[in-house]
């Protein structure tokens, strides 16, 4: 029996070391905006965070124009990321882990569908702001200037 | 009898290379261009502990007031240094320290504090022979308080915002586009395609500057299967700069655009710089920057080669963390 369960064992153990990687292996992702591109960033030094806020076309000009004025088809994602002091060069800090993805979708001229796609939206000055006042939040951004 | 006369023509012979390789090293110190001290244009100026470490070593490759050791002058060994002292001249020079801007001579100051916090200066050969040039750990710190003590941001928060949004307002009335885009000496050539694609990282720098780092499909999969030794060709790198415009709430957003950065992977046009193409474009217009091809041999180069060989020599590469979390 014993010399079934060895070569048994070894064989999972041979296969699970081929398979993927383990849970906790540490990797470098890319996120992933499906699609959208980058309109601004931000950063937080209190809660050392780092965002980045992506849009459609739709979007884009939204936040361009800045009048609060909103139609169907806009598209955003609001993503937080933890930020580090950077292990290659003192002085500098990069973003490291994921913490939050926020997205909303224009509906209509009033309708804004907001989700929270991943972790918490992080407090604005000490405070968790309730749906409407993340949205308005997030729709007061404006465009990094590119020339 | 015979061992004996073949000892001694083994000792002939041995006599005869040695008495050779002497003539040879004789004649090699007659035909070697010696090293010279260049002018001193303007010496840095710091505290005097700051100057102490720096004298004793750093100036012997970064200034005009080498002071070489006998060893150093002996040919062959004195081709070595003589190439080395005027590469690392032209990299960073404390004799011609006048001929830096203001902000200029902080960035140096950056980059000897990370040289010397991460232990890649002075570098690892010259300390064989000159172990006395190492840092202490009490001098990194010197160095380094040093360094943050000289930088301030001379602009006002006030002014910052007030730049950002005057740059804001021009920049969105903007209609005219650019028609040819610039190109660096170097022959990269600006694009805005970049601004379509991943961000690959975010970054900050010294508390003034932050920074959106963007890379090509070719540059994203090399990242995430972390082919860096080398990266593959046609990868393009693109690191947007920003001044840091504070905000009511406690955050910092992009304000005036100050450059961006490109680095393009071709192994075989920029071999002297890792198979990197570096270029920077400045201001609204877009300036490039350098006056000659090979501006990144001792502008650019330098640091990445030093502190950013484990990731392909490029800053900024997405940190390892926990796809779990």
């Amino acid at each position: 029996m014993m010399k079934h369960i060895i070569p048994a064992f070894a064989a999972i153990i041979i296969l699970a070391s081929c398979g993927k990687p383990a849970g906790n292996q540490l990797t470098r992702i890319v996120y992933d905006p499906h699609g959208l591109t980058l309109i601004t960033s931000s950063v937080n030094k209190h809660l050392q965070t780092m965002s980045a806020l992506y849009g459609n076309k739709e979007a884009y000009a939204a936040a361009l124009a800045g009048d609060g004025h909103h139609v169907a088809g806009e598209s955003f994602a609001f993503v937080t990321w933890q930020y580090h002091d950077d292990p290659v060069y003192y002085g500098s800090s990069i973003n490291g882990e994921l913490l939050s993805v926020e997205t909303i979708h224009v509906e209509s001229d009033t309708t804004y569908n907001y989700q929270l796609e991943k972790g918490n939206a992080q407090p604005v000055n000490g405070t968790v702001l309730n749906t409407a006042q993340r949205i308005n939040y997030i729709f007061g951004y404006k465009p990094s200037v590119m020339p | 009898m015979n061992s004996l006369t073949r000892k001694s023509k083994v000792k002939k012979v041995l006599l005869g290379i040695i008495a050779f390789v002497v003539l040879a090293v004789v004649v090699l110190q007659f035909t070697t261009q010696p090293l010279t001290n260049p002018p001193v244009t303007g010496t840095i100026e710091a505290p005097k502990e700051v100057m102490a470490i720096l004298q004793r070593s750093c100036f012997n490759c970064h200034s005009n007031e080498t002071k070489l050791a006998w060893f150093d002058k002996i040919a062959p060994l004195s081709w070595r240094v003589k190439a080395d002292v005027e590469h690392a001249r032209q990299i960073m020079n404390f004799s011609e320290w006048d001929k830096l801007g203001a902000g200029d001579r902080v960035g140096a100051f950056w980059g000897i504090t990370n040289m010397v916090k991460f232990d890649r200066m002075p570098l690892k050969g010259y300390r064989l022979l000159h172990p006395d040039a190492k840092l202490s750990p009490a001098e990194v710190e010197i160095i380094r308080k040093y360094t943050e003590s000289i930088t301030h941001n001379d602009r006002s928060d006030s002014t910052i915002v007030h730049d950002a949004q005057e740059a804001f307002a021009a920049w969105r009335k903007q209609t005219d586009t650019l028609k040819v885009f610039p190109k660096s000496p170097n022959g990269v050539v600006y694009t805005d395609e970049f601004k379509k694609w991943k961000v690959i990282s975010m970054s900050t720098l010294f508390e003034n500057s932050m920074r959106v780092i963007y890379g090509n499909d070719i540059a994203v999969k090399a990242v995430e299967n972390e082919q860096f030794h080398p990266w593959p060709d046609g990868a393009v790198v693109v690191k947007a700069v920003w001044e840091q415009a504070p905000n009511e709430y406690g955050e910092v957003r992009p304000g005036k655009f100050i450059n961006a950065q490109f680095l393009v992977k071709d192994g075989k046009q920029y071999t002297e710089t890792e198979g990197w193409g570096f270029a920077k474009f400045s201001g609204n217009n877009l300036t490039p920057y350098g006056h000659t091809a090979n501006f990144a041999t001792t502008q650019c180069i330098s640091c990445h080669r030093q502190l950013a060989e484990e990731t392909g020599y490029l800053f900024s590469v997405p940190l390892k963390v926990n796809p779990k979390q």
